[in-house]
């Protein structure tokens, strides 16, 4: 920022020096001004007018498209985010699965109902009788986007990959129950050789050219899911030859099993897709071309779509009221009928004062969570008392308001009978943003006004929030869980398990250790949701460490000439509306 | 003069070497890493295997030594979060956030420079009232509400440039970036061009020359406004180097790739590399134009000796 000073002006009267030539020098000034308006295309630019056409001047190509009616052709801009790696064996970042789930797809995907379906597959994988082997048969004559054969030897090579500990993938665990997968991924410090007798003994192997086998260490009912998510996804082993190999940084120069294969990319700007007409899916996609224009500001973003330079983005959740109230955008905002993430109360409940359940009990019944998203955050999402999202298990988001839900009465006797002082200190530890800022005000104020509890509240930044959480260096944060996959055992494994390695808010309780293990090898789908049922009941009445807030809901623009993206949008988004099946997105007259 | 010039490029070696010190101690003091500004936490085995590959479970100095080794042979590392060799995310954005800062360098200066000269010989009248105050307004108001309030009028309301992008040639997309950002430069451009006209036009030689009937365009033109450019001059370097060292809120704005959004961002999410990488670069850029601009101090003054 420049430091700016004036100099002393001068006080003496100018008329002594206007003379006969001043309107000629105005007019000379006149014509300056002129030029410095003009300064940045004259000086700049070649002046030419040409401008890139806005993304609703699409140039459909094929026969006229009837809306309604899927028709092939067609060119289409939407919003993005920049990916921050293209390699889906090593990414952790929704934006960045979302764009790879265009270009690359697996053996399965979950289909608009979160069903697994084949997709280089020939069918469902065939599972032995002890639930240990999985044999996976691929479909026949399978093409990368340059034409190179995809065999079961790509396939194999992902698990590799995803196990390798060189590319320490963020996502592994998730393959853990591979025989030999966690063995290898811990290798790091081991000698070359020992890494090489560790891979040779992961259990994944060719059977033949379409044929491949997996074995497991234990029965696990979600371990086919895994099989349709992003970091099994098959790796092109003509180019990166071998699976611990660096992944091309550059996305053109790889190739696609995806219903699109990337045409240009320029970092940080736009990342430009055509259809690959070696797609192996159910049909080729409708579009010619995507392009993904990155823009990290939503208000800009937003700002594009109103002036057609895009066709989708997503809604800026913070002016939701303003787009709602749009007579155009109004119509326009979307969101998908499910949601993939849960915020909530995150309290540290093996520290005192919070290892106190009846303290815990009274903040979450001391908070509205129904004037909280009505007021604070612009009626956006779904108050919640249960964690596990209803939709998975089959009860209602309200199913606990009685036992922990906002009862002013009720809160002052919990904390009554939790016996903590009345001058008791907490902090909320929040993000350094409006909402955030937001919703601590609004507890401070309903915490004081019910419990008279004196609120502190620490403001930090994203990495600092985080370093907290995974120190257990907290009392309450504002934070919760998105989905990988749609099956109840995601939202708990690995989070309320004591010791668990996503449990950073000291939960810890026998019975429900009991029940997480025998949920997780449970084969038998009633019995296994009933657990669910029943483990999620005990999260939320013991309060082990969250209080569910709120189902948060992500709002889409989506031009009405687009279609298939808001049709598509389920629970599976990644970042855009229908990403996941972005082959069946096509434009409407 | 060659030998100041040598001499003052010597100094850069030790300037830089101490920016990337303090640096390297700053951004490993604040709390949290690379790792940890993801949309989920990680499990400890996750984060275990990403510390031995980006070799952040070495001991500090270690790093910092690796650091200044890699330094020395023109690597600046790897951004931990683009997965990317800093030199080839600084070699993409570097150039467009340039092109943007020089053509706000160029509105601000020309624009500034025909507010302050028309101000100026229109002292106290109507339009010197008016280009105060626009240069008070333009220092006042921050960059990111004139650049919402340009898309809102010239993109929305008038369509007349698009409201996202950068085309190096195109104006619907140079124009309001250029403009937002260079607004404010032009504003204290005006304000310094003002000032020193207002100082020139009562010097004696002025009076000398309207009394030999040299006429007032001839003499606004060649005499005072030449005169008056030196205070200018002086607070050009700096404003260039700021203006291509790029602006975090602009580029965001309009969503232009360059450099200054990377790092700003880079800092929110601890990008080591980043961090590194643009902090020592933007320290070159001004150190050298710093070194332009008393050099030039020289040629347009000829007292000054080095």
């Amino acid at each position: 920022m420049l430091t700016l000073s004036v100099p002393v002006e001068g006080t003496n009267t100018q008329e002594e020096y206007r003379a006969v030539s001043r309107s000629k020098l105005m007019f000379v000034l006149g014509l300056l001004a002129v030029f410095a308006a003009l300064a940045i295309s004259v000086a700049c630019g070649d002046d030419d007018n040409s401008s890139t056409p806005a993304a609703g001047n699409t140039t459909a190509s094929g026969t006229t498209p009837v809306a309604g009616t899927p028709t092939k052709g067609g060119e289409i801009t939407v919003q993005h985010r920049p990916f921050r790696s293209f390699d889906p064996h090593f990414t952790a970042f929704g934006r960045d699965i979302s764009q790879q789930g265009m270009v690359f797809r697996g053996l399965y995907k979950l289909d608009k109902e979160d069903k697994m379906q084949p997709e280089l597959a020939v069918e469902l994988p065939k599972i032995s009788t002890d639930g240990k082997t999985y044999t996976i048969k691929m479909k026949p004559n399978l093409k990368w986007s340059d034409g190179a054969a995809l065999t079961a030897k790509d396939a194999v090579a992902a698990f590799q990959r995803t196990c390798n500990p060189v590319v320490a993938g963020q996502y592994s665990a998730n393959l853990f129950n591979i025989v030999g997968c966690e063995e290898y991924y811990t290798s790091a410090k081991k000698t070359p050789a020992e890494q090489d007798t560790l891979l040779k003994a992961l259990g994944v192997r060719q059977l033949d050219d379409t044929s491949l086998e997996i074995k497991v260490k234990e029965p696990q009912a979600t371990f086919a899911i895994q099989l349709a998510l992003w970091f099994s996804w098959p790796l092109p082993s003509h180019v990166v030859k071998a699976p611990g190999d660096a992944w091309p940084t550059d996305p053109t120069q790889l190739v696609f099993s995806g219903p699109f294969k990337v045409q240009s990319y320029k970092d940080k700007d736009n990342l430009v897709l055509v259809r690959n007409d070696n797609y192996a899916g159910p049909h080729l996609a409708y579009l010619d071309k995507i392009t993904l224009k990155y823009i990290e500001d939503l208000e800009t973003a937003n700002n594009a779509y109103r002036n057609s330079e895009l066709l989708m983005s997503r809604a800026n959740q913070a002016n939701l009221d303003v787009l709602r109230s749009d007579p155009k955008l109004g119509k326009e905002i979307t969101s998908a009928a499910k949601s993939p993430s849960v915020q909530g109360l995150t309290m540290l409940s093996n520290v005192k004062p919070l290892d106190n359940a009846k303290l815990r009990a009274a903040l979450s019944q001391a908070t509205d969570r129904v004037t909280l998203n009505k007021v604070v955050l612009k009626d956006a999402n779904i108050p919640t008392t249960t964690w596990i999202p209803g939709d998975l298990i089959g009860v209602k988001s309200d199913v606990f308001d009685k036992s922990i839900g906002y009862n002013p009465d009720a809160a002052k006797k919990s904390f009554a009978d939790s016996g903590v002082a009345k001058d008791v200190k907490l902090t909320l530890t929040i993000l350094d943003d409006a909402q955030n800022k937001d919703i601590a005000a609004f507890l401070k104020e309903q915490w004081n006004k019910t419990l008279g509890i004196d609120l502190q509240v620490e403001i930090v930044d994203s990495p600092t929030l985080q370093k907290k959480y995974e120190d257990e260096k907290y009392q309450i944060i504002i934070q919760g869980w998105t989905q990988d996959y749609p099956d109840a055992e995601n939202w708990v494994d690995g989070l309320f398990n004591t010791g668990g390695p996503n449990n950073h808010y000291g939960c810890s309780d026998s019975k429900l250790d009991d029940l997480l293990k025998k949920a997780k090898a449970n084969l038998n789908e009633e019995s296994r949701k009933a657990q669910y049922v029943d483990i999620n009941k005990l999260i939320a009445e013991n309060i082990c460490g969250m209080a569910p807030l709120y189902q948060q809901r992500i709002f889409y623009l989506v031009n009405p000439k687009l279609k298939g993206a808001a049709d598509f949008s389920t629970s599976q988004d990644r970042y855009l509306a229908g990403d996941w099946a972005v082959e069946e997105w096509y434009l409407a007259k | 003069m060659t030998g100041y010039i040598i001499r003052r490029l010597l100094t850069f070696i030790p300037l830089l070497w101490a920016v990337a010190t303090l640096t390297f101690f700053l951004m490993h003091a604040v709390p949290g890493g690379p790792f940890d500004a993801g949309d989920k936490a990680l499990s400890p085995t996750t984060r275990a295997a990403l510390n031995k590959k980006y070799g952040l479970d070495d001991s500090l100095p270690r790093q910092y030594f690796t650091f200044l080794g890699d330094l020395a042979h023109g690597d600046l590392g790897l951004s931990f979060q683009r997965a990317r060799p800093v030199t080839d995310v600084l070699k993409d954005g570097l150039p467009t956030t340039a092109q943007l800062g020089i053509c706000a360098f160029v509105f601000a200066l020309v624009f500034g420079l025909t507010l302050g000269v028309v101000s100026a010989v229109n002292q106290n009248g109507v339009i010197d009232y008016i280009s105060v105050l626009f240069a008070t307004a333009g220092a006042a108001v921050p960059n990111f509400v004139i650049a919402v309030f340009l898309v809102l009028v010239f993109s929305l309301k008038f369509g007349w440039f698009d409201v996202i992008g950068w085309e190096f040639g195109n104006p619907r997309k140079m124009v309001l970036p250029s403009v937002a950002l260079g607004l404010f430069p032009a504003a204290y451009i005006a304000r310094i061009t003002r000032a020193s006209m207002l100082e020139v036009l009562r010097q004696d030689y002025v009076r000398t020359a309207r009394a030999k009937g040299v006429t007032e365009f001839r003499l606004i033109l060649r005499h005072v406004v030449r005169n008056a450019l030196v205070p200018v001059l002086t607070v050009a370097g700096p404003i260039f180097a700021t203006l291509i060292t790029g602006s975090f809120v602009i580029e965001r704005a309009f969503a232009i790739p360059g450099v200054g959004d990377a790092f700003v961002n880079a800092v929110f999410v601890r990008d080591y590399g980043i961090i590194m990488g643009t902090t020592l670069l933007f320290a070159l850029i001004i150190a050298i134009l710093n070194l332009v601009v008393d050099v030039a101090y020289g040629v347009v003054d000829p007292r000054i000796r080095f």
